[in-house]
């Protein structure tokens, strides 16, 4: 890797061993093997550890409040179609505090990635319990144990006919690029589930953890079919990983922008027109 | 069709060879693949194939050959049974994770084949160690052999359901067979070893045990490699598919790069540090200065019972007479039944507010007699209920549908208009419907009937003034303004009162470059709103108080990140979920304290029609300057009354762009003295555009620094202060010394009021843009010698306002009852207010 999509002079702010470097490795690796340059694309994320990458990838960023990076990717990629849109962040930003913005940008099939960093436990906030926590993770606040059924986030955005649903593991990078080269490269709502530990607040679900608790989705998978596709979401210990589904349908910004590409930044209204209209009233 | 029904076109005997796979039915008798109900000697007809065809070398397409004739249903079956399914399904997992069919069973074929190899070099070589040799590893075979049976068989179960065709039938035969054989084997070396040697019954049944369970080893490798591979030839090409995850990826070279954003010769000048737009207020109307004569109208009904048809009926034909009007309607929060009413002014110059007193009264049905009956003096004709009782119309009309045309026609009747611009305008209106022109007839019939003596004197018609006019109400004057202010990003939540803006957009978006969306709530709103801003956008958000509070968070954000945004927050009273079809400026309060943090904000509150557009406009141009959120404060009062409007020249609004292109430089929030940085939009230009929700640099990283923060947190100041000079000064009408001070809404019904007091005394002052104040402006206010603050909101939150600028308030005027403004009501109360100052 040639490093140019390193943002030069930043502090990075996540502790030693943890998987968001692995994932911040790897979007830089496939901006640049898919040929980006900086300035087509643009990285929104909400709040938390996993959320700020984009402060270290030199492309276009919006670092919005926490849950609200979707509204914000969604409008954006509205607003001018040519930019290439990135939507980060963690299991609590974009399943817990987004959720609604979750299920309402997968219907509306806008052409973003959505990255999600899922290390089942709040990191920023320093180890709460996430919506995708399992049942039983202790931590300071749910001292009895985790009892709520875990956020599955695969199965809802498959129940909402996601057009690309996936789920890779950091700890196997070379399948996690392919598959997020592949959610950059559909057309339309991608979402990438990123298995990552937290070293330090999540003693349970470690790298060993997740390896031993995935496997890989192979070719007797039918990616098409989305029934099969749910009953692999719905799957446990182990879980598999790859894409689950990917089907391509008519993007939110083709309609809403009735095929135009053209920025709006552009674009103005003929004020002409403006007059015609005014004077039928 | 059901599993069992499935089994029975089985292919064979004549039968239709049909098969089952994800649910549906398949014909495939006619397949040369399916012969006899069979397929490839695996597969037979009749059964549901899905588990089987994971493990198949080709892939689903092959259905789309056959003809799909049914679907399979699941059979009526107990719990068991499904949980057997389920059970099923765990074992299936686990086979594929661990496959120990294949794991155990290439040691039986290895150590049978070796044996009978090594039983064949005997022979010429009879050596006891080879005897030995070839007895242990025969048992050892034997052994190895039951052990690889027994996955074998539970593959044979979960994974291709128990199948009888012929390759699972021959491997089960000599399976079977070579495991009894070795036992034989075993039990005649055992009781005598030294049988190898002989030629005995014995010694030859030996011999061809350990020859023949080397062939059935042989037989039992060919059909389980046909089993899992099936016929291809082609070893390679199964490998590969059998490793798709990833080389599915690589299998579309095509499309193995982004596209990248154009790059876009400027594609405008950008306005940035040009002079402020001036508004072009040619409005040529006069303001209700001179005694002009008007006649109010109230009609009252239940919702969905043709009023609005009615008001529109009216209002478009009192227009074309040449009348100047103004029409308001009270509804309730429902969308059938209820008592709403309207209210039509009709008067020989321009009106804006609605009279609580009326001249006639229709009240249609009892309820609504009733609830507008306090609005009647003695010299109010009252027609009520009886005349439109449904037996009444029925019996007049033909069928009660006509009532509102027939009312329309008594109206006419009554104040003796001349009816052929009604008659033709009703014709238009309902061409499908010739009886509506009888009904209206019936009504002016009716009229003349009528003693009609205690109306007052209609007002004299200016066809040529008015016929230059427009009808509209606040919420289309509003939707013009925004337009012409370059919206063209819309995402919004229906909420009562402001849902008219975002149909007004909506309809526009067919013919004009607008993105719309409705959002799934509030907070999405506003945040698309700054995403489009971002990105080089003009996005408005339509709400309601109620919908503006979810935006508190996203208003911050536009704050920090200084992304513009503009608000159309039409007000209803609250809390919480108040009267929402009812009117008050009961938010803005919250309009200049929501979200956290302090930062810049604009807030302006139009009055009037024209001022509807021109603000409209202005919050645009506001917004992109000064790169701060701007709200825009309506009412349900304002929002949803009609009245007319001169013509708008909208050639004399400008429309500018205060974007930059970026080069490779470009630092988003570079310290200016204006406090406002070039603002970049992404891909236009070199730059990169990052904008921050955190305390942050020029360059956008977050920062501590807690220097950087104060430096920034001035910069973002200073943009107030050059807001301030910015502030449009309060309007002025009158030389009194008493000032009558109001904001937004209730422009007009101060001014008519104070034209009906005729006191000299008297000045209006007219706030439009409501914050930042500028002092200097304030200055001027400290000069009256009494001061009444007229608000229609319990809170007094302007007053509040001014009172911070050291304003002295005499005396207040405040109204919450859901009402806007009387003009006759609010005389009395000025007049009140005076006789007690003076």
């Amino acid at each position: 890797m040639s490093h140019i999509f390193d943002r030069k002079n930043v502090d990075v702010a996540w502790c030693p061993g943890c998987g968001n470097f692995g994932i911040l490795k790897l979007i830089k690796e496939v901006l640049e093997e898919l040929g980006s340059d900086h300035r087509s694309s643009v990285i929104v994320s909400g709040i938390g550890q996993a959320a700020k990458t984009p402060y270290y990838v030199d492309v276009n960023m919006y670092g919005v409040l926490h849950g609200r990076a979707l509204p914000v990717a969604t409008a954006i990629k509205v607003a001018n179609p040519e930019l290439n849109v990135i939507a980060e962040g963690g299991d609590g930003d974009m399943y817990g505090e987004g959720g609604n913005h979750f299920l309402h940008t997968i219907r509306r099939n806008v052409d973003i990635v959505h990255l999600v960093h899922n290390n089942m436990v709040y990191g920023l906030t320093k180890g709460q319990a996430s919506p995708t926590s399992q049942k039983g993770f202790t931590t300071k606040v749910q001292v009895d144990g985790v009892g709520n059924e875990p956020f599955n986030p695969l199965s809802v955005a498959l129940a909402l006919k996601a057009g690309f649903v996936s789920r890779v593991n950091i700890g196997n990078a070379a399948h996690a690029k392919e598959v997020i080269k592949a959610a950059f490269m559909h057309k339309g709502y991608a979402l990438v589930d990123i298995f990552q530990p937290c070293v330090v607040f999540n003693k349970t679900n470690t790298y060993k953890w997740f390896k031993e608790s995935t496997y890989m989705l192979d070719a007797t998978h039918d990616r098409s079919n989305i029934s099969a596709a749910m009953d692999k979401a719905f799957e446990e210990m182990p879980m598999p990983l790859g894409i689950f589904y990917k089907n391509e349908s008519v993007t939110f910004e083709d309609r809403v922008r009735k095929g135009e590409r053209t920025p709006l930044y552009a674009s103005k209204h003929d004020l002409g027109e403006i007059q015609k209209k005014f004077e039928t009233f | 069709m059901t599993k069992s029904e499935l089994k029975l076109h089985n292919g064979k005997d004549g039968a239709k060879a049909y098969i089952a796979f994800k649910g549906e039915v398949y014909d495939v008798t006619d397949s040369h693949l399916w012969q006899n109900g069979e397929h490839k000697g695996m597969h037979s007809a009749g059964l549901d194939l899905t588990p089987m065809l994971e493990n198949a070398p080709h892939s689903t397409e092959v259905f789309e050959n056959f003809e799909v004739v049914g679907t399979l249903e699941e059979e009526p079956s107990l719990d068991q049974s499904a949980s057997d399914e389920d059970y099923k399904q765990q074992l299936r997992t686990l086979y594929k994770k661990y496959h120990p069919h294949p794991i155990t069973v290439h040691f039986p074929i290895a150590l049978h084949l070796f044996t009978a190899v090594f039983d064949l070099i005997f022979f010429t070589n009879p050596k006891e160690a080879y005897a030995v040799v070839i007895f242990y590893t025969f048992f050892a075979a034997t052994v190895f052999g039951l052990l690889a049976m027994v996955p074998g068989m539970l593959s044979w179960w979960i994974n291709y359901g128990l199948s009888k065709s012929k390759p699972f039938v021959i491997k089960i035969i000599v399976s079977t067979l070579t495991l009894l054989l070795g036992v034989v084997g075993i039990l005649i070396y055992v009781q005598n070893p030294s049988v190898v040697y002989e030629s005995s019954f014995l010694g030859i049944t030996y011999h061809f045990i350990i020859l023949i369970t080397g062939v059935n080893v042989i037989i039992l490798g060919y059909y389980g490699g046909k089993i899992t591979w099936g016929d291809r030839s082609d070893g390679e090409e199964v490998k590969t598919e059998n490793k798709a995850e990833i080389k599915d990826i690589k299998e579309v070279p095509e499309f193995t790069k982004l596209t990248l954003a154009k790059k876009y010769e400027a594609p405008f000048v950008s306005d940035i540090g040009k002079s402020p737009v001036k508004l072009n207020t040619n409005n040529k109307i006069k303001n209700t200065k001179e005694k002009s004569i008007s006649v109010s109208i109230l009609i009252g009904g239940a919702a969905g019972t043709g009023i609005d048809t009615l008001e529109k009926i009216l209002s478009d034909s009192f227009k074309r007479c040449g009348y100047y009007i103004f029409s308001s309607k009270e509804y309730m929060s429902r969308v059938r039944g209820g008592s709403n009413t309207t209210l039509i002014r009709i008067s020989d110059a321009l009106i804006e507010a609605p009279c609580w007193e009326v001249d006639l009264f229709i009240a249609i049905d009892a309820l609504s007699l009733e609830h507008a009956k306090a609005r009647c003096t003695s010299n109010t004709l009252v027609l009520s209920d009886e005349m439109f009782s449904k037996q009444k119309t029925k019996e007049m009309l033909g069928n009660p549908l006509y009532t509102n045309t027939y009312i329309a026609g008594l109206i006419f009747g009554l104040f003796e208009i001349d009816s052929k611009i009604l008659l033709q305008s009703v014709s238009e209106y309902f061409k499908e419907d010739s009886l509506n022109v009888e009904a209206v007839k019936v009504g002016l019939k009716t009229a003349s009937e009528l003693d009609a003596s205690m109306l007052p004197k209609f007002p004299k018609a200016d066809k040529d003034e008015v016929s230059k006019l427009h009808l509209m109400d606040g919420t289309t004057a509003s939707g013009f303004g925004f337009l012409v202010g370059g919206c063209n990003f819309v995402g919004a939540y229906p909420m009562s009162p402001s849902t008219g803006v975002l149909n007004f957009m909506a309809s526009m978006s067919k013919e004009f470059t607008i993105a719309l969306e409705q959002s799934e709530d509030e907070i999405a709103s506003l945040h698309m709103v700054l995403g489009a801003w971002y990105a080089g956008a003009r996005a408005l958000t339509t709400t309601s108080g109620g919908g503006f509070a979810l935006m508190g968070e996203a208003l911050s954000l536009s704050g920090m990140s200084e992304i513009p945004a503009v608000i159309y927050l039409a007000q209803r009273p609250g809390p919480a979920t108040g009267l929402p079809t009812r009117s008050e400026q009961g938010d803005l309060n919250m309009a200049l304290y929501s979200g956290h943090g302090p930062f810049p904000r604009v807030i302006l509150a139009p009055g009037s029609l024209r001022e509807c557009i021109d603000y409209a406009y202005l919050a645009f141009e506001l917004a992109d300057r000064f790169q701060s959120p701007v709200i825009y404060l309506s009412d349900e009062y304002l929002a949803d009354a009609m009245g007319m409007i001169d013509d708008v020249d909208f050639s004399l609004f400008e429309q500018r762009r205060y974007i930059c292109s970026t080069d490779a430089e470009y630092k988003r929030y570079v310290d200016t003295p204006s406090g406002v940085s070039p603002r970049g939009v992404p891909a236009f230009g070199d730059g990169l555009v990052c904008a921050e929700g955190h305390e942050h640099d020029e360059r956008s990283q977050i920062t501590e620094d807690y220097n950087k923060r104060v430096e920034m947190a001035n910069k973002r100041a200073r943009k107030e202060k050059a807001l301030i000079a910015e502030a449009i000064a309060p309007e002025y009408i009158g030389n009194g010394e008493i000032a009558v001070v109001g904001w937004g809404s209730t422009r007009a019904a101060i001014n008519e009021a104070i034209a009906l007091l005729d006191d000299s005394r008297l000045t209006q002052v007219h706030f439009i843009w409501i914050h930042p104040l500028n002092p200097e402006h304030l200055e001027v206010l400290k000069k009256y010698k009494y001061i009444i603050m007229v608000e229609n909101n319990a809170d007094r939150a302007f007053a509040n306002q001014l009172k911070m600028h050291d304003i002295k308030i005499d005396k207040m005027i405040l109204q919450y009852n859901g009402f806007a403004f009387f003009v006759d009501q609010l005389k009395e109360m000025i007049s009140k207010e005076i006789k007690e100052l003076l």
